[in-house]
């Protein structure tokens, strides 16, 4: 029996086949705030998130991301019908992008909520800036190991021996 | 018990069926590895976890008489568990073995041989995770990073099993070496310094070997 994981699953098998029922029911919580996904909708994102976990090189137990980033942004105001399932699929690649970049170090309720926080009130519905800014910052303060890891301007790091040496001259 | 046995032993579909209960415990195995706050890891670590478990099934079954009947009659579930009971256990006795090793040890001053004992195997012990890396026993590999060289070394063993295995043994050459005096050992180990122009304490040689090679007239002193 080969132990090489990829020669034995196929690793989509990890995801929950009612996922497409469990996010069409959100619609339930979203609609009255003017959004909904249709069928076709709903099966676009599903295969936006195979792609953007094969694209990160992860894989995912179930499928409740889709579902949590719904949630978390249908109260954007930046979200409109009409950008509401493309925003979602970039959504899914940012997040699952920078679970990698930040080693893994936040929980995903945590990151998601960071995502939302910023989109909405630092970057005024800029997925670009989210990226580049926001999530960028959040990825370097974790690597570092800095307390306030959420902050754009966190606690300067401590230096070392050498370091302080170097500083002093 | 290995892939090729495995395949004799096993029809397709019980294969089948058993890949799809391994599949179900991984998934179960990433959520309690990320503490139930992320459902998704990357690959690499999905395939140590998947790895992990297998060594502790691996583990338990090779303890039994007739691997391939525990495998149709117990569930899955209950093999992993046993044998995960079983690697931490083996953890456990290594500690043991451990001191074992130190208490017999031989008086020297090659250096790669007390480091060994007073150091690396300890360090090894300390960061071994039988849950989710029990086929290493460092974080970046999957031998032992021990310098002293075994008399016979087992390689096709890794994890727990392998520093175990290479307690038990040293503890064996221990053993035999305590049947020479200190004098003697320090004497072939310098000759064989000279020999090859470097200091003795910085070899990586082994002491049961040098004395058996002495004894065959390999190296006049």
């Amino acid at each position: 029996m080969d132990s090489r994981l990829s020669a034995v699953f196929t690793l989509d098998l990890f995801s929950d086949p009612t996922a497409a029922a469990q996010i069409l029911s959100l619609n339930q919580k979203t609609e009255p705030l003017g959004l909904t996904l249709s069928p076709a909708d709903v099966t676009a994102l599903i295969q936006s998130r195979a792609e953007a976990l094969s694209a990160s090189g992860r894989i995912e137990i179930g499928s409740a991301t889709i579902g949590k980033l719904a949630e978390a942004f249908s109260g954007s105001a930046y979200i409109t019908q009409q950008n509401y399932t493309v925003t979602l699929q970039e959504l899914l690649d940012l997040f699952y992008a920078f679970k990698n970049e930040t080693l893994d170090l936040i929980s995903d309720n945590e990151l998601i909520s960071f995502m939302k926080d910023a989109f909405e009130n630092r970057c005024g519905g800029s997925l670009e800036l989210l990226s580049n800014r926001e999530l960028e910052k959040l990825a370097e303060n974790l690597r570092f190991g800095r307390e306030n890891y959420t902050s754009m301007y966190p606690e300067p790091d401590e230096l070392d021996e050498d370091e302080r040496e170097d500083a002093d001259e | 018990m290995n892939n090729n046995a495995i395949t004799a032993y096993l029809t397709p579909e019980e294969i089948q069926d058993l890949q799809g209960r391994l599949l179900t415990m991984l998934g179960e195995e990433v959520l309690r590895y990320t503490g139930y706050e992320s459902s998704s890891v990357q690959v690499e670590k999905a395939q140590s976890l998947y790895e992990s478990m297998l060594y502790c099934i691996t583990a338990y079954l090779n303890t039994l008489p007739d691997p391939y009947a525990a495998l149709r009659a117990l569930s899955l579930q209950q093999i992993f568990f046993g044998g995960l009971e079983l690697v931490r256990q083996y953890a456990a006795e290594c500690k043991v073995l451990l001191k074992r090793a130190k208490d017999t040890r031989v008086q020297t001053d090659l250096i790669a041989y007390n480091h060994t004992i007073d150091s690396e195997i300890d360090l090894l012990l300390k960061g071994y995770d039988p849950r989710f890396q029990a086929q290493n026993t460092t974080a970046l590999s999957t031998m032992a990073n021990i310098s002293y060289p075994l008399f016979s070394d087992d390689l096709s063993v890794t994890g727990i099993l392998y520093i175990r295995n290479y307690l038990l043994k040293l503890i064996e050459e221990n053993e035999f070496c305590a049947g020479y005096s200190k004098n003697y050992i320090r004497a072939l180990l310098l000759t064989h310094g000279v020999k090859h122009g470097i200091d003795y304490r910085d070899m990586l040689v082994n002491i049961k070997e040098l004395i058996l090679e002495q004894a065959r007239g390999d190296i006049p002193i």
